[in-house]
């Protein structure tokens, strides 16, 4: 071989590889630049995944934090099928069987489902737990598939259902907390570009935008899980012994205006919401308004005391029961002569109020309901808080003056009342009820912070100071709320038993039950409501919702470790409600006093 | 018959070093990225099996912190105490013996967390009934 040969070869493989490569240039460039852009787009898409990134609900935790989890966001599945595969593989009914048994469904409802042959997508069970799933996953079923999805999980089911809401298929908050706090719960959606292969395998490499989902705010609660469940067992003991038609407490930190506890009856499983009515919806705490009756009887003493109008051994004549006033006849349940305004708290004399609303006049008594927060929202961090009642001067009747000190004619929430008593209680400090303590992001960082806030001061520390002590002989022998006694504090507090309104007059058969209290009585720390509805046959707030009282506040107390403010003073016996039943404590030998005001509009 | 020049032979055509050094460098270059996309494929591999598996114990995280939550809730305790046949009732003020900071004539000693062993005292006795 000479130079020249090597020379030519050379060249020539030189011309092929050239050749080889402009070939493939050429074809290069025709599959990029000469297709249609249809076709361009098709294969553009069928490699590149474009995926939203579901940010998972925040956590609702109780006071202490993430130790107690009330609300939280699980990954569940789909159990889908597409009913066309199924059905062609003449496998219905094993199929049907074998989800209706691990779905806990009826077989027929699944067969029916499965047996549409012209269908390619149905869903069998949507938010199946991932055990259950991957169970039915290991037999194989033909045709069935699942879906990853997350989904709002409440652990304990109807526990503290009203505070908690509930969350829609949609992610969006329905009511309660999750409603009110929804934009820090919820999150921000991330998003996720890039491409796959021809298994639909992610190529990470060739990952082109990778926005991380930021992960939804937890939200910590003033409620104590354990304040929650005394108080919700007790309510659920008063349903079932009185026959009563709901029934609902708040319990609340004086000094603060946390709300420890808030329930109400009846009640409904969150996970299941969907299938309760509007009537086991409704938080009545704060969404439901009633006549308090005798409950709303120291705001009138408390504003004359505060005007220096009256003191506690100021006389009123209570007329032996029956008062004309406008032509109009208020009774007392119990007859009386002349009684000290302490003594007419304790035995909750209609006319004694009447008449100390008749020296305070309508205007000054008006401006003192209002400086209470009657007529307002107490502006609680939850949806759907009612105003309650109460109409301006301008619409006042004539006895209206003589009606609402003893609690008719106006309508409150609960809400408002223990913040009323709770002001009482903390020397005349009105605070700003509260129940979310701390919103704070997945890295720890508080996002809101809620403070302890005074709205007003309706009377001075020391008509408060005077207050207590009269409030507190209502629970002392004569008063009418003895079952209301802890053993070991001094508990301050007022029944009410108050005539329902239906079809427009008072009913003689339908009350409303309530009591409302604090305690101990020398250094108050919690205010406590007890609202018990239609409780049938007994009625009287003495009877019905001061036990029930007297039982919460006993298991809050040592649970709180309240320091009893007094030297061990331990009530003796027979009256004392500690560690008893609501239903034997309640009914039998009930010695009530609580004044029942016959009067009416 | 003309006898081969060996030698001539020997120094026929011979590729350029240059020419020989930027194609032997090239195809060094070009197995350089062939490896560098294979372990940046084996990295991206990894990544995504490693967020899967995180994804996975996420799920597991939340699933055990649901049934944990059941198992401590009040009712689940006190359903189990029940159970158990264990009566409990909360304490009164005189029952609890409070343990209130150091006095030197103490006689109970407790270790606080973060701190050497601090003497205290206790001020009631226990009463058991």
């Amino acid at each position: 071989m000479t130079d020249q040969h090597t020379k030519g070869r050379f060249a020539f493989s030189i011309i092929v590889l050239m050749a080889a490569m402009t070939g493939l240039g050429m074809r290069l460039a025709f599959l990029h630049l000469g297709l249609e852009d249809k076709k361009r787009e098709g294969v553009e898409n069928s490699r590149r995944l474009e995926k939203k990134i579901h940010p998972g609900r925040g956590v609702i935790c109780d006071r202490k934090g993430e130790g107690n989890i009330l609300a939280i966001n699980l990954f569940v599945k789909d159990v889908c099928a597409d009913p066309s595969i199924v059905v062609k593989s003449n496998m219905t009914a094993k199929v049907a069987a074998l989800l209706a048994g691990g779905l806990d469904i009826p077989v027929d409802e699944v067969a029916v489902r499965l047996n549409q042959p012209d269908k390619r997508f149905v869903y069998v069970k949507r938010m199946v737990r991932q055990e259950v799933a991957a169970e039915i996953e290991k037999q194989k079923p033909v045709g069935v598939f699942f879906q990853d999805t997350t989904a709002r999980q409440y652990p304990h089911g109807n526990f503290m259902c009203h505070v908690l809401g509930f969350v829609n298929h949609e992610g969006v908050g329905g009511a309660g907390v999750e409603l009110s706090l929804d934009k820090y719960l919820r999150g921000s959606p991330g998003c996720i570009e890039t491409r796959v292969d021809a298994l639909r395998q992610e190529l990470y490499a060739q990952r082109s935008r990778y926005i991380p989902a930021l992960e939804g705010a937890n939200v910590i609660l003033t409620l104590d899980q354990n304040v929650q469940y005394i108080v919700e067992k007790a309510l659920d003991e008063v349903m079932v012994a009185h026959h009563a038609k709901g029934a609902w407490a708040i319990v609340e930190k004086v000094k603060t205006g946390e709300i420890l506890a808030m329930a109400s009856r009846p009640a409904y499983d969150l996970n299941e919401f969907s299938g309760a009515g509007d009537n086991a919806k409704l938080n009545r705490t704060m969404g439901m308004v009633y006549e308090p009756g005798s409950t709303f009887k120291p705001i009138v003493t408390a504003a004359a005391l505060n005007e220096g109008l009256i003191t506690p051994e100021t006389v009123f004549n209570c007329e032996n029961g029956a008062w004309k006033y406008c032509n109009r006849l208020l009774r007392d349940y119990h007859p009386y002569g002349n009684l000290t305004v302490a003594d007419g708290i304790k035995k909750s004399s209609n006319i004694l109020h009447a008449k100390v609303a008749l020296l305070l006049g309508e205007k000054r008594f008006y401006q003192y309901l209002r400086a209470f927060g009657m007529g307002q929202r107490t502006g609680l961090d939850l949806p759907g808080e009612e105003v309650g009642i109460l109409h301006p001067l301008s619409k006042w009747y004539g006895i209206s003056i003589t009606r609402i000190p003893i609690g008719q004619g106006i309508s409150t929430t609960a809400m408002q009342m223990v913040n009323m008593i709770s002001a009482i209680a903390n020397d005349g400090c009105l605070m700003k009820p509260y129940i979310v303590r701390q919103v704070v992001k997945s890295d720890g960082s508080i996002l809101f912070s809620n403070k302890p806030e005074v709205v007003s001061h309706p009377i001075r520390p020391e008509t408060a100071a005077i207050m207590r002590k009269m409030l507190l002989g209502v629970t002392e022998d004569g008063g009418t709320g003895t079952k209301a006694r802890v053993e070991g504090y001094e508990v301050a507090g007022k029944t009410g038993t108050a005539q329902k309104q239906v079809d427009g007059r008072y009913s003689s058969t339908a009350y409303t039950a309530s009591f409302l209290g604090f305690l101990p009585v020398e250094n108050p720390e919690i205010a406590i409501i007890v609202v018990v509805d239609e409780p049938q046959p007994v009625h009287l707030g003495g009877t019905v919702a001061a036990p029930v009282f007297g039982k919460i506040a006993n298991q809050v107390a040592r649970y709180l470790d309240i320091p009893s403010g007094s030297n061990s003073l331990t009530v003796p016996g027979e009256n004392v409600a500690a560690n008893r039943g609501v239903a034997t404590a309640g009914i039998a030998g009930a010695k009530e006093m609580d004044s029942v005001g016959k009067g009416g509009f | 018959m003309i006898r081969r020049n060996r030698k001539k032979r020997l120094h026929g055509f011979v590729v350029p070093a240059p020419y020989a050094g930027v194609v032997v460098l090239g195809m060094l270059l070009a197995l350089f990225y062939v490896w560098l996309g294979c372990r940046c494929d084996s990295l991206g591999k990894d990544i995504k099996t490693l967020e899967l598996e995180k994804t996975e114990l996420k799920k597991q995280l939340l699933n055990e912190e649901s049934r944990w939550t059941k198992m401590k809730s009040p009712g689940n305790l006190e359903m189990v105490l029940a159970k158990r046949k264990i009566g409990m009732a909360w304490p009164r003020q005189d029952q609890v013996i409070r343990l209130h900071e150091r006095v030197e004539d103490s006689n109970v000693s407790v270790k606080r967390p973060g701190n050497s062993l601090t003497y205290v005292r206790r001020n009631k006795m226990a009463i058991h009934d």
